[in-house]
């Protein structure tokens, strides 16, 4: 009889003790994995808050600011408008490297995308610097050409109409866990056409020009603090305000350190009471097999080999319950994706593959640390105990 | 074959004292006493399976416990088999894998034949796919004996093996101990049994 079959027939033949076990490590390595991959996600989403507007700082006014926040890192729907005539000086104060507006336009319900409005983000091509990062194809966008969130249905050559016009999508930006993967991206010039036009006057009273905030970013070597007071000082009679994309995200970011540091004490709450069941059981489990030990060294069986056979049957518990463990998290976070992201109300982006296979690799090693404590523990008895006695012969 | 000497092992009051023992090869020794006097930890401590206070024992000339853990261990699945009083079948086998699991354990490589025809000797064949907790406790013990007499080892020590048995399973399992002390094997076992202790060449007393 080889190992694999003693281990399956013995695992086959204890069920209760087997379920137990494997119910251990499965619930351990769902509170690890699922906990550890849910807050990686609102990690991941939380860095991209920086990195993803590519601006340092944004200028709006000051009523205005909340929704910008909301817009920006929450994904939800704004109109902000003001005439952006004000601020066209920012470009030339020293310090400042580009500056660009970008314009919001919230629309009604669009049957492809949402279930109520869905933001369209006007972007100026010509002096973007924040979309084109995320794809070569928005300085070329022209004309009624868009590029969709990644959060939609749509898919590059789809058209949508938006605002009595057919637009072309020539790009799908890739996630960012942010409000931008519900938007819908459009070349400004266009929008200026919309807000202008005489059939959505009592939307946008018929003006151009108008923006929803400008976008800044600043020389690598100027001061942001500085650069900041000295704008807002250029632009005061305007109404708006420079603010630090930073300071901006700061109150998130504490809210989904906040949240990550809750979601960590719930999972490492649980996963203590899990490796304590869990050390409990394989030691109880170890205790009680103390006889079957003793009779296989009595019959010959050298304790090592005592100690495969049985650290094997725990080996293949441990890897059957992680493995479940491990896939009902990826069952349950994966398709409900989209579906957290907005429930969450703050960013959320799916970890990297990688950094995915070293979670679970972690978990793993957590797992099979409580499960080394256990056994060590146990069977440091039993290679102590005459094997008369873990028989309980009566001597 | 087996010596021990001045063997000492005590649990409070109770226990062996200054024990002196020698058993020749190819011979039938019955140890007797009354319940407790110690004839089980005799036989633990001959084995190999219980380290004595003081004293030692010797099997063809080496001190078993001036051996290492791993040596002595392996003593027992090739020099000694030992059958021993307490349950000591692994519930979750069958009992034919409980029968080759020794000798698998031993390294050595049973055959189910084998395994087969002492079965059949013992009576048991009906029980083989049985698990040990579905068989009666004769038959559990005759499959105690079984897996011992697979291991062909020169010396077989039983401790009480036809206690608790009815007549004609005790009959069975002293035939089996008769007919391999027959053959050479040397037998050491502990009982209450006057029919068993009649048949050894030796009675040694204990306690």
């Amino acid at each position: 009889m080889n190992t694999l079959k003693y281990v399956l027939q013995v695992i086959s033949r204890s069920r209760f003790r087997s379920t137990i076990i494997f119910l251990l490590f499965f619930v351990t390595t769902v509170c690890l994995f699922g906990t550890g991959l849910f807050t990686g996600n609102l990690k991941s989403g939380s860095q991209k808050l920086y990195g993803r507007t590519y601006a340092d700082m944004i200028a709006v006014p000051e009523e205005y600011l909340d929704s910008a926040k909301d817009m920006l890192f929450k994904g939800k729907t704004c109109s902000i408008m003001f005439r952006g005539d004000a601020l066209s000086d920012i470009g030339s104060i020293s310090g400042v490297q580009a500056v660009s507006p970008q314009l919001y336009l919230e629309t009604l319900e669009l049957s492809c995308c949402s279930d109520g409005g869905i933001q369209v983000v006007a972007f100026d091509p010509d002096t973007d610097f924040a979309v084109s990062q995320w794809t070569d194809s928005a300085k070329e966008l022209s004309g009624y050409q868009a590029l969709a969130g990644s959060g939609g249905s749509l898919r590059k050559g789809d058209t949508i109409m938006l605002f009595d016009r057919e637009f072309t999508v020539t790009d799908v930006l890739e996630e960012t866990g942010m409000g931008y993967d519900n938007s819908i991206f459009i070349p400004y010039d266009a929008a200026d056409e919309i807000t202008s036009s005489d059939k959505y006057e009592f939307m946008f009273g018929k003006k151009s020009g108008l923006v929803s905030m400008l976008l800044i970013r600043k020389l690598p070597e100027t001061d942001i603090n500085d650069l900041s007071q000295r704008i807002t000082e250029v632009i005061s009679e305007s109404g708006a305000k420079v603010y630090p994309i930073d300071d901006l995200a700061s109150d998130l970011r504490s809210h989904i350190d906040f949240m990550a540091k809750m979601t960590g004490i719930v999972s490492g709450f649980a996963v203590v009471i899990a490796a304590v069941a869990l050390f409990a059981m394989v030691t109880l489990s170890f205790h009680q097999r103390r006889r079957v030990a003793g009779s296989m060294i009595s019959a010959g069986c050298p304790r090592g080999k005592v100690l495969r056979l049985f650290l094997s049957e725990y080996l293949t518990l441990f890897a059957a319950g992680a493995a479940a463990g491990i896939v009902l998290v990826c069952i349950f976070l994966l398709p409900l994706h989209e579906e957290l992201k907005s429930a969450l109300d703050m960013p959320y982006k799916l970890i990297s593959p990688a950094g995915a296979v070293s979670l679970a690799a972690r978990t793993l090693g957590i797992d099979l640390a409580m499960l080394a404590a256990a056994v060590s523990f146990t069977f440091a008895g039993i290679l102590r105990t005459e094997p008369a006695l873990l028989m309980e012969e009566q001597v | 074959m087996i010596k021990g000497q001045n063997i000492t092992k005590t649990f409070g009051d109770s226990g062996l004292h200054s024990m002196d023992i020698s058993v020749g090869k190819g011979e039938m020794i019955g140890l007797a006493g009354a319940s407790g006097c110690g004839k089980s930890t005799l036989l633990n401590i001959l084995t190999g399976m219980l380290r004595p206070d003081s004293g030692t024992v010797t099997i063809a000339g080496d001190d078993i416990y001036a051996l290492s853990e791993k040596k002595r261990t392996a003593l027992r699945g090739n020099v000694i088999g030992y059958v021993m009083q307490k349950n000591s079948l692994l519930p979750e086998l069958t009992v034919m894998q409980n029968i080759l699991f020794p000798a698998h354990m031993a390294g050595k490589s049973p055959t189910e034949i084998k395994a087969q025809e002492l079965a059949e000797r013992l009576s048991i064949t009906g029980q083989l796919s049985s698990y040990p907790a579905q068989i009666s406790g004769g038959e559990y013990r005759r499959v105690m004996l079984a897996r011992i007499l697979m291991l062909d080892t020169p010396i077989i020590a039983a401790d009480e093996p036809t206690s608790n048995l009815d007549r004609e399973s005790a009959q069975i399992v002293r035939d089996m101990l008769l007919d391999a002390n027959k053959n050479g094997t040397t037998i050491i076992t502990a009982s209450h049994d006057p029919l068993l202790l009649e048949s050894a060449d030796r009675v040694v007393e204990v306690g």
